[in-house]
């Protein structure tokens, strides 16, 4: 690659290289998805779930938009490229994916 | 060239159906990973962990086809599996009462162990990289693993 210089970017996926090691990551991806879904504001965790943590439907709730709720799955199934560790977690909360309209999700 | 496969028993509270985690490396290097709920409902954790250790297998076969294009040809590829009761039905071919019910998909492992492609071995929980893959796990575990897989924090 040495008529471009030093690859920077690969399909979406950022590239940072370092004297002994070459890392990729998606961190504007990340901005940018955080901001779309508007949780930027809410208060960060330091691991995506808690081993105790049971999902299930929450039937009082107002009705989420189910559209939504698949377009940040969706999202987040692009983000596992470079975050292995959010595998299981976006399995998880994929299971909920058909539920139809009414509900929301109660963690 | 070596895979690490997993599974939790289970998981699915409401299906009752397992998930399969598997992670792959070259030379130390992470490449891929897996995290799926299994198709079928498995019966035991042997059964889980097999199903998993043959989804594992197929995809460090394709690896496997995809290095031959460049001349290196591996043999012998360990995954490291939890389970003895998994490693001992994938070498031996008789079928037992408890294990006869398995789908003939997923002893196609059996016979790439046995041609001595696939190498099945057993690992200790505490080094099962795959854990990570199958189930939300406690903070300090989780940090463990995520180092162990190759993720650092930059900038």
């Amino acid at each position: 690659m040495n008529m471009m210089g030093e690859l920077k970017i690969f399909l979406g996926l950022q590239i940072k290289q370092t004297e002994d090691k070459t890392f990729i990551h998606q961190s504007k991806y990340v901005r940018e998805l955080l901001k779309r879904f508007k949780l930027d504001e809410v208060k960060p965790m330091s691991t995506p779930m808690h081993p105790t943590t049971s999902l299930g439907l929450d039937k009082e709730s107002d009705p989420i938009n189910i559209t939504e709720y698949r377009q940040m799955i969706g999202s987040f199934l692009y983000l596992t490229a470079s975050r292995p560790d959010i595998c299981s977690v976006v399995v998880f909360v994929q299971d909920f994916r058909q539920i139809q309209g009414k509900y929301i999700f109660l963690p | 060239m070596q895979g690490y496969s997993d599974a939790d028993y289970a998981g699915d509270k409401v299906e009752r159906k397992s998930t399969s985690g598997g992670c792959h490396f070259i030379g130390g290097n992470l490449i891929s990973w897996m995290s799926k709920k299994q198709g079928t409902i498995a019966l035991s954790t042997t059964e889980a962990e097999y199903i998993s250790a043959a989804q594992c297998c197929s995809q460090l076969l394709w690896i496997r086809n995809q290095l031959a294009d460049y001349e290196i040809h591996e043999n012998n590829i360990p995954i490291f599996c939890d389970n003895n009761a998994a490693i001992s039905l994938s070498k031996n071919p008789i079928l037992y009462s408890r294990a006869k019910h398995i789908e003939i998909k997923h002893h196609f492992i059996r016979d790439y162990v046995q041609k001595g492609t696939i190498d099945l071995q057993f690992v200790s929980i505490d080094e099962q990289l795959a854990d990570i893959f199958t189930k939300p796990l406690i903070e300090e575990r989780f940090n463990y693993l995520r180092e162990l897989l190759g993720m650092f924090l930059i900038e």
